[in-house]
């Protein structure tokens, strides 16, 4: 396992609406970068396109994670049905 | 042949260059110094500084260059390419430059006559202008400093000014100290006043404060005992650490050391040794005297617990490795 460089939290990156990327300086002048979609899935690792450095980013996992799609539930006159049956 | 000799000042510039932050004319990352001084005059440079990827010099007679990254203006060009070359900053309404310092992706200038410009990302509102403003490619004016600044320091996202007049920190003590320059690291703050005394605050997550807490709201005075008592005369810093030089011209280094950058090797429980070698007590292997320290190649794993010279002989209590042969 690569040691990582820092660890950064969430509110400290810059995210970016167009890439829904979230950015953090790289000290080789790039910065890191991790996805909206990473994070949602849990990702914890961000990573600079220019170098081998590392940052793991510090989030609370609960706040962001919505990988699951729930549908919404159908109308309630099912359920009273089955209640009853 | 009769005639002053004229020292040739040549510009080098080496490392990464993904935005032409090396002013040679390419993006090519270059590991050894190259000439960059296609842009600019023979004259002699007298301060530069590098940004997140821009860098910035000003020339003996006060023209401010700059090149590199530039999609946030931080090159106060009035435009937002990338620049490979060394290109002169018009700055309108002033004459001279005195001093630059290069933020992540901003600059901040200082005037001759101690007015601070400003350029670049505002994002976290470190160009100190209105937050209505996201960035600027043109250098602008920070009213807010009203008296004549003489030091500037740009960090990843904030920037510093002193002014001559006398401040007044509410601890340590200290009722009165006049700055002599301000220095930024990536998220910590540095003062070097005229009396020596350097002043912290900011981020300690590196141990770059030299404090206990893992952040200082407020400047605290470094402890001089640290540095043997003397004053200090010039204080740099790295993104997490810091190099200072004491009047008698020695340099000290802390802060985060992981890629070496303190200069320093871990001294901790390291035996060295010197002097007298005829009966090999030096430990080198060798009968030739030691006129400087040097680490004894036997123990270069090993640890000192003890050590003990005799009149020509030396032991030392060594902690090992487990895995090395505890009976050589």
């Amino acid at each position: 396992m690569t040691v990582f460089h820092d660890e950064v939290e969430i509110e400290d990156f810059e995210y970016d609406e167009e890439t829904e990327t979230y950015y953090f300086p790289c000290p080789c002048g790039d910065r890191f970068a991790i996805t909206k979609e990473d994070i949602e899935n849990g990702e914890e690792v961000a990573t600079c396109p220019s170098c081998s450095l590392i940052v793991k980013v510090i989030y609370d996992k609960e706040q962001f994670m919505c990988g699951e799609v729930i549908e919404a539930p159908k109308t309630s006159e099912n359920k009273l049905e089955l209640a009853q049956s | 042949m009769e005639g002053t000799q004229l020292l040739k000042c040549v510009l080098y510039t080496w490392g990464a260059n993904s935005y032409g932050q090396l002013g040679q004319g390419h993006s090519e990352d270059q590991a050894e110094p190259r000439r960059a001084d296609g842009g600019l005059q023979a004259e002699q440079t007298r301060c530069m500084a590098g940004g997140g990827g821009h860098s910035a010099v000003i020339t003996e007679s006060g023209e401010l260059l700059m090149c590199g990254q530039n999609h946030k203006g931080q090159l106060g060009l009035s435009h937002t390419s990338e620049v490979i070359t060394f290109q002169p900053c018009p700055l309108t309404g002033c004459s001279r430059v005195q001093q630059v310092s290069c933020g992540w992706d901003f600059s901040v200038i200082l005037t001759g006559d101690g007015q601070v410009l400003v350029c670049g990302s505002n994002a976290f509102g470190q160009l100190g202008v209105s937050p209505g403003i996201t960035h600027s490619a043109e250098p602008l004016h920070v009213k807010t400093l009203n008296e004549p600044v003489t030091s500037v320091a740009a960090g990843l996202r904030h920037a510093l000014a002193s002014t001559a007049l006398v401040l007044t920190f509410s601890s340590a003590g200290f009722d009165h100290v006049t700055p002599q320059k301000v220095v930024a690291g990536s998220t910590h703050c540095i003062c070097l006043t005229v009396k020596g005394d350097v002043f912290l605050w900011g981020s300690n997550k590196h141990g770059q404060l030299v404090s206990e807490s893992l952040f200082l709201p407020l400047p605290v005075a470094l402890d001089r005992s640290l540095l043997q008592g003397e004053r200090v005369t010039d204080v740099h810093s790295g993104w997490t650490h810091l190099v200072a030089k004491t009047e008698s011209g020695r340099v000290f280094t802390w802060g985060r050391a992981n890629y070496g950058q303190l200069g320093q090797t871990s001294q901790r429980g390291r035996i060295v040794s010197w002097g007298w070698n005829e009966h090999g007590m030096c430990g080198d292997g060798s009968l030739c005297d030691v006129t400087q320290p040097r680490p004894i190649p036997r123990f270069r794993d090993a640890t000192a617990l003890l050590i003990g010279c005799g009149s020509g002989h030396s032991m030392a209590l060594c902690s090992l490795k487990s895995n090395e042969d505890s009976a050589s």
